[in-house]
């Protein structure tokens, strides 16, 4: 292996570790498109990776039950599944949803929102290129984020208020880099459609934080609910 | 390749065909091993229950496998780790206290489903001892960024070596764990 080949072997070693700086994985990620020695040497290291996993010890807890995870992993989709083949009805329906979506979101508690989020979520899917994103802690849902047409609205599912001194606000979390602030603080209705910092495709992931009342949050505080963004 | 393993990727595919019950055999097979991962990094229950999930949603979307790069436990676990790492960097103050060597070389195998143990048993015995090989200092590198979830230039910082010996010393332990691991491919 030359020189140069040992320094890519070793970023190679620290990807399978998650253990690289993002510019070295976009360094590493552009050399295996064109590397099979790397791309070869990669998948050693991640096989002893996984062997590492398997000393985790059990820490005395067992893992959430299926029927708690299902809801999470397989709801929505089974949900978008259904949204799909009944997409021919719902596209004459989209437009009135949508009105009674805009209609009603601003009268509802942030406690009470399911029915507005079921209102918002089918008028999603019943467009193009609308995405709805889950926001769960745990195996439960607190909220969605509708995003369309170059932004992102946060419908409440079940969320409390936040404590006296605290507001809620809304991240858009980066494949690379670090979370932008969407929107602080969140009304009781969740939020306005608000410009995405960056491109749907890009984004990992987008979360709700309590922050401190009265600054402007550059990092989320405390984190309440996530959820990963499907492409 | 194990029995299991190939049980594995007939189940991935059913998953793949939208079949919920094939997600939820993985699930019972792999879902214990995720969480413990997860929970070894990740020092709150609710995140590490959060990575699992989003573990097992990227499973039932079909994104991310490719069979080339190994058996589907292999890369279920690689999806645990990458996402418990990214939680524990953005909610730094979750991070669990690094179990101490000794510790993590003696703990019990994580459990799969009965039909793995033994297999799963022996997998964990020849890790262990294949770490056990290993020079100390080499040692320490692998087990802070693995289970640490440090990146390289965090473990430079923390161990004040140089950024080029971390790196170089996590390779050589890297190389070394793969040879001492030998066949259990």
């Amino acid at each position: 292996m030359t020189g140069s080949h040992e320094r890519w072997a070793e970023l190679a070693a620290g990807h399978a570790l998650d253990a690289l700086e993002p510019a070295e994985e976009a360094e590493l990620m552009d050399h295996l498109e064109e590397c099979e020695t790397c791309r070869a040497a990669l998948r050693d290291h991640e096989f002893v990776a996984a062997q590492l996993a398997s000393l985790a010890d059990e820490e005395a807890e067992a893992p959430p039950p299926w029927s708690a995870m299902r809801t999470g992993i397989i709801g929505d989709l089974a949900e978008r599944r259904a949204a799909r083949s009944r997409r021919p009805v719902l596209l004459g329906a989209a437009a009135a949803a949508a009105v009674v979506v805009a209609a009603t979101v601003t009268a509802v508690s942030l406690g009470s929102g399911t029915s507005v989020r079921d209102q918002a979520v089918s008028a999603c899917r019943a467009q193009a290129a609308c995405h709805v994103v889950q926001l769960s802690r745990g195996s439960q849902e607190r909220a969605v984020v509708i995003v369309h047409d170059g932004t992102a609205r946060m419908v409440p599912t079940d969320m409390s208020a936040p404590t006296a001194g605290h507001v809620y606000a809304l991240w858009q979390l980066p494949r690379d880099g670090k979370p932008t602030l969407l929107a602080e603080p969140l009304s009781q209705t969740g939020s306005a459609a608000t410009p995405l910092a960056l491109p749907y495709d890009n984004t990992a992931a987008f979360a709700i934080s309590v922050e401190p009342a009265g600054a402007q949050a550059t990092a989320p505080t405390t984190v309440v609910a996530v959820g990963t963004a499907a492409t | 390749m194990s029995p299991a393993a190939l049980e594995d990727a007939a189940l991935l595919e059913r998953v793949g065909k939208g079949d919920e019950a094939a997600l939820e055999v993985l699930y019972q097979r792999y879902g214990g091993a995720c969480f413990s991962l997860a929970r070894r990094i990740i020092d709150d229950p609710q995140l590490a229950e959060d990575v699992v999930q989003q573990v097992f949603l990227a499973t039932w979307q079909g994104t991310g496998y490719d069979p080339s790069r190994g058996a589907v436990s292999t890369w279920l676990l690689s999806v645990t780790h990458h996402k418990a790492v990214d939680s524990v960097r953005r909610e730094g103050n979750r991070r669990k206290r690094l179990a101490s060597e000794q510790a993590l070389l003696e703990v019990a195998a994580t459990g799969l489903g009965p039909a793995d143990e033994t297999w799963q048993r022996l997998r964990a015995d020849r890790t262990r001892e294949a770490l056990r090989l290993l020079p100390a200092e080499q040692r320490e590198v692998l087990l802070l960024a693995y289970y640490g979830g440090y990146t390289q230039r965090e473990i430079a910082d923390m161990t004040g070596l140089p950024l080029g010996t971390v790196k170089s010393r996590t390779l050589a332990a890297m190389r070394r764990l793969r040879e001492n691991l030998g066949s259990i491919a």
